[in-house]
């Protein structure tokens, strides 16, 4: 009975892979292949269904297989692999033997740091509430790839400079919901943003920014005092320069819906991206 | 309240919410600046000199701990009341403007009433 039954199906030639795949088959799978190579087929699979032992001896075999398909620009692949093979397979890194292509590398998860959103969160709730009066309510906490734009408004921004993390934070308002809340804050009313109140968003971000330092900091973040800047126009768009994920929260009350975008880096890679 | 008092704040909306505050309080001779350096000159060549001086701590070119220090240095300034208010808050920093004599501290976000309390404690007569 062969230890390699195959089957044609099509452009394919589906070869059945023996529960043990052993050095001792080295032999019989080389003569076998030979007869594989004459066959009028595209591609060559293995299915490895009733695998369980794939010994490394037998591989010098496959390889040689291998390279003969390659060479004749004929295509060999491996289906049903069982997870706990898989894990050898690409422990002993002969996937590329079997016709196995490396998995692409998944892009880093970004996760929302919760130690680290919290004590912002409740800083810019309570700063809202004392010094302007409004009660605003924090929504989902989101991360994107880059900053949003924001049409017609201001945003504050700070520089976040600590021994862990590099970044900053922006403080972004639609024009009509920073003209309600410096209402409530001043009890002025305008109809335009314009040097003379655009301060304040810069402000709040410094309160806010300044009470949420004192918790960081208690746990040893070691960020740095600084002062927040302004940007003002019919569309801005914040382009965050740590080139890691931004962080959006987003907050709504009576007089509509504002949000704040955080972009940090750890130190070690703002270092290698200065290199 | 008769007094003069000497703002220093690099945020205009900042110096109108304390100046609002100061007139809730009936105080009307105001002084604002918007950094510690211009405060300094406007506060060490003033006559009558200021009763009570309210300072940020974060500003350009001097900052309200350079200030404070300043004042603190000038024998014949030194003991006007000097109220930092600052939204940095870490013991740290509050020991440290503690050290340099400030009279009292206030944490942004504030309020009148939280204002007019730091103010008065700090012109009321020591002893009383």
């Amino acid at each position: 009975m062969k230890n390699f039954p195959n089957q044609v199906k099509g452009e394919s030639n589906i070869i059945t892979l023996p529960g043990m795949m052993t050095a001792k088959l080295a032999e019989e799978f080389s003569a076998e292949s030979q007869s594989w190579l004459l066959l009028p087929c595209t591609e060559h699979v293995f299915d490895f269904n009733n695998v369980f032992t794939l010994e490394l001896g037998i591989c010098p075999a496959i390889g040689v297989f291998q390279r003969l398909l390659k060479a004749n620009g004929k295509v060999l692949r491996s289906i049903n692999i069982k997870t706990s093979l898989m894990k050898r397979i690409e422990t002993d890194g002969i996937g590329k033997v079997l016709g196995i292509e490396p998995k692409a590398a998944e892009p880093a998860k970004a996760k929302i740091d919760v130690g680290f959103i919290n004590p912002f969160l409740v800083a810019a709730l309570q700063i809202f509430d004392v010094q302007t009066q409004t009660k605003f309510t924090a929504g989902k906490p989101s991360v994107q790839n880059a900053g949003q734009s924001l049409t017609d408004g201001i945003v504050g921004i700070i520089a976040l400079n600590g021994a862990r993390y590099r970044g900053n934070i922006a403080l972004c308002f639609p024009k009509d919901v920073f003209l309600k809340v410096y209402e409530r804050m001043l009890g002025e009313k305008h109809t335009e943003i314009t040097a003379d109140i655009e301060d304040a968003a810069a402000e709040l971000l410094n309160m806010i920014y300044g009470q949420s330092k004192t918790v960081w900091n208690s746990s040893g973040y070691e960020f740095q005092p600084a002062i927040p800047t302004i940007l003002r126009g019919e569309k801005i768009s914040v382009r965050q320069q740590t080139g890691g994920p931004v962080i959006v929260l987003p907050f709504s009350g009576d007089v509509g819906s504002f949000y704040v975008e955080i972009a940090t880096q750890p130190v070690e890679d703002t270092k290698a991206r200065s290199a | 309240m008769n007094i003069r008092v000497l703002i220093a704040d690099d945020m205009n909306t900042m110096r109108k919410l304390v100046v609002r505050a100061l007139k809730e309080m009936g105080i009307t001779e105001i002084a604002e600046y918007p950094d510690g350096a211009q405060a300094w000159q406007a506060f060490s060549s003033a006559t009558p000199q200021f009763d009570l001086v309210i300072s940020d701590w974060n500003m350009p070119n001097a900052t309200g701990l350079d200030f404070l220090k300043r004042v603190r240095a000038d024998s014949r300034l030194k003991q006007t009341p000097f109220i930092l208010l600052t939204a940095e808050s870490e013991m740290s920093q509050v020991q440290e403007a503690m050290k340099a004599g400030v009279s009292n501290y206030l944490v942004k976000p504030f309020t009148p009433q939280g204002l007019r309390e730091k103010i008065e404690s700090c012109l009321k007569p020591k002893g009383s």
